[in-house]
């Protein structure tokens, strides 16, 4: 990468960040202000999607450059999208699978957060086993009409629009005959209601009910009945950051432990063995990215959900106890935070079953 | 122009080319055609090892993989990590590793390599405790801690024919000399040890890697022939979960050891620890992946796994007498805690 570029890229975080961000870092990390405010500066100057053009908040970098570019950003603890999903789920799923009209109509506020998105997944019955999900949408003229149930929607209630996964084909096989719906949340019939979490940390969720629903015929994303390829695909263009901002937390959990000078040995190996994690996360992830851009399979790249959030609890556990500040509020925070992350975008019970099915070749246990 | 850290271009080596890929891919044929584990279970009887063979991989070209041009070397700590993954795998019951540990130290001492003998090198820490893999070497490689920031090294030639101390593993035993030994050349060096020791640890690791990868898709294999309950045993998630976890600790220590490889042959690379932290933790990562997957593989043969016949006690052997060596994964991991502390 251009050093002039990462100059350039330092130069606009000195702008646009509080003089004291990195002091206070562990303050603004939850300060839901100052990222709406970020998010915004970053893509109006091209930061926030450095691969993509500058009409959307991009710099047309290669793919090599600018993932270092968000390695850089990550490192530095730039502020993270208020409304991760948007940008990073819904933003490429709209860039990969969308119409013309859908793309000039969503892109621009998605990207630059002016309208937040929520993702219509789980069902109360369909959790872990998502291709079994019920919530059915019929044609009626030219509108889909939904009935049914969501739940465990990050921020539904302070978003705009939600990416529907429901069942538009009941005969068809259970991962066959579902379909994605760009759903205005404000719509009739919407009702959403926020679920008490057990910490702030948390991301605010929330139980979504659906009762006839009308969402225009045009707002299907992807193909009819292809929805289960676009939640999958949609899902794959976090993955770089997923283990990039693993490794920086763990790092980040880590030092405050290594800087005490009197480690106990056993506390000293824990520390080394998080420290090795750290470092695995980030190479395994750059072999993951590097093979890829070379055309090669990668099917490492199955092990970083799993790995990096295992390693990111115990990196919290670790901190929790041995850290100078004990039962820290802020270590707590991450910690709690961190339970939640082997749960949402798949468990870690699947994520073994995807490893020992796809790369090892192992049976199918269902 | 400099090279940013994060620069994926910078490490390209952390994915085999085409070129590695091949070399692997011979050095595997090579091992698993000429190399049969019937060749370690020999060296259970009387016969001992089969050093007379060392010449077969001398002539292969193996050891002088990574060594500087000037000692007839070729490629990179990269390419030489790669091939000793397969002599890992395959159980060699020659010295590879240890001969391009020894090697790779003295040249990290500014000794230099002595030019390609038919026999092969060593390297210990402690000659009191005995030289793993040592028979048959023409030299040992010692190193020694001077202070913080000198080490020592030196060549020396054992004299006689050593003790072979089996312990645990008759296809890579430790040998010791009651005798007087010879020092040769020597030099200090100002770097820590763990810095002399990086390419050493970083080789080590690598075999480590080899022997856990290759005990994995043994028990992978078993537990897709083994059936109970009417399936193969792989389709339980009490089995498959437990190899999923191995998997990562295979990957885990593979990519550490790649990286710990990149940064010997490009120093300007490991910015971020201090030097010799990542052979470290590479080192840790392989040997905790060797012994627990090793010992997995003897527990899903049942009781197949602690008969003789079967093959697990074979790679378990070789996981146990190999993980310790230059420190053990709680040692490495303190080590390289300190380390990090010491750097601010």
């Amino acid at each position: 990468m251009n050093p002039e570029l990462l100059a350039e890229f330092d130069a606009f975080l000195a702008r646009v960040l509080p003089a004291d961000y990195h002091e206070r870092y562990a303050d603004y990390r939850r300060d839901e202000a100052l990222k709406i405010a970020y998010q915004a500066a970053a893509f109006d100057e091209g930061w926030l999607m450095p691969e993509w053009e500058g009409e959307l908040g991009g710099h047309n970098l290669t793919e090599a450059d600018g993932l270092a570019l968000r390695i850089e950003g990550a490192r530095r603890n730039v502020p993270r999208s208020p409304n991760v999903q948007g940008p990073g789920v819904v933003a490429p799923a709209l860039r990969a699978f969308g119409t013309r009209e859908q793309q000039q109509r969503y892109l621009r506020p998605v990207l630059r957060g002016d309208e937040w998105w929520a993702l219509g997944m789980s069902e109360p019955l369909a959790g872990s086993d998502l291709a079994s999900l019920r919530t059915r949408a019929r044609l009626d003229g030219d509108h889909f009409v939904v009935d049914g149930q969501k739940i465990w929607t990050t921020q539904a209630h302070k978003s705009r629009w939600c990416t529907l996964y429901v069942r538009t084909d009941p005969d068809a096989s259970k991962h066959a005959g579902i379909s994605c719906l760009i759903m205005d949340l404000r719509s009739p019939g919407v009702d959403i209601r926020p679920i008490a979490r057990a910490a702030e940390s948390i991301d605010e969720f929330c139980e979504v009910f659906l009762d006839g629903v009308r969402i225009p015929k045009g707002n299907l994303l992807g193909e009819l009945n292809d929805g289960w390829r676009v939640a999958g695909a949609s899902l794959e263009h976090e993955r770089d950051m997923v283990w990039v901002n693993n490794w920086v937390d763990v790092e980040h959990a880590l030092r405050p432990v290594l800087d005490r000078p009197d480690l106990p040995g056993h506390v000293a190996s824990e520390a080394g063995r998080l420290l090795a994690d750290a470092a695995a996360i980030r190479f395994t992830g750059m072999r993951t990215a590097i093979g890829r851009m070379a055309g090669r399979s990668t099917p490492e790249f199955l092990l970083l959900k799993l790995f990096g959030s295992e390693t990111a609890q115990r990196a919290g556990q670790l901190a929790l106890e041995h850290g100078d500040g004990r039962a820290d509020p802020h270590l707590f925070a991450d910690r709690m935070e961190s339970l939640a992350a082997t749960i949402y975008g798949g468990t870690s019970e699947i994520q073994r079953n995807i490893i020992a099915e796809k790369v090892l070749g192992l049976p199918r246990d269902r | 122009m400099t090279t940013s850290p994060s620069a994926l271009a910078a490490w390209d080596d952390l994915v085999p080319g085409a070129e590695r890929q091949e070399l692997a891919d011979t050095a595997r044929r090579h091992f698993a055609e000429q190399f049969p584990l019937t060749g370690v279970r020999e060296c259970f009887g009387a016969g001992g090892r089969p050093l007379d063979r060392w010449v077969e991989i001398v002539e292969a070209g193996y050891p002088v993989i990574g060594l500087p041009e000037s000692a007839g070397g070729i490629g990179g700590l990269t390419d030489l990590v790669a091939v000793v993954e397969e002599s890992g795998r395959a159980l060699l019951p020659l010295p590879l590793a240890a001969t391009a540990a020894g090697r790779h130290t003295l040249i990290r001492g500014g000794l230099g390599v002595p030019a390609e003998t038919d026999r092969s090198t060593a390297l210990t820490t402690d000659p009191a405790a005995g030289v793993l893999d040592g028979a048959g070497a023409a030299t040992v490689v010692t190193v020694a801690v001077v202070d913080d920031a000198t080490t020592r090294v030196a060549e020396v030639t054992p004299a006689g024919a050593p003790e072979l101390v089996t312990h645990v593993d008759p296809s890579r035993p430790v040998a010791r000399w009651s005798g007087s030994i010879a020092e040769g050349r020597a030099q200090t060096v100002d770097a820590t040890i763990d810095h002399v020791l990086a390419p050493a640890r970083t080789i080590f690791a690598a075999d480590l890697v080899g022997i856990a990868a290759g005990a994995l898709q043994r028990s992978v294999d078993h537990a897709l022939a083994r059936e109970q309950f009417g399936r193969p045993i792989g389709a339980f998630q009490a089995v498959k979960h437990r190899l999923a976890d191995h998997y990562v600790l295979v990957e885990r220590a593979r990519s550490l050891t790649r990286a710990a490889a990149v940064v010997v042959d490009h120093p300007e690379l490991d910015t971020d620890w201090a030097p010799g932290v990542l052979a470290l933790l590479a080192k840790a990562a392989a040997a905790e992946a060797a012994l627990r997957i090793t010992a997995t593989h003897v527990q899903l043969l049942g009781a197949m796994g602690v008969t003789f016949e079967a093959d697990a006690h074979l790679y378990f052997r070789r996981a146990e007498q190999t993980a310790s060596v230059l420190g053990s994964t709680a040692e490495c991991q303190i080590r390289a805690v300190r380390l990090m502390g010491t750097r601010r």
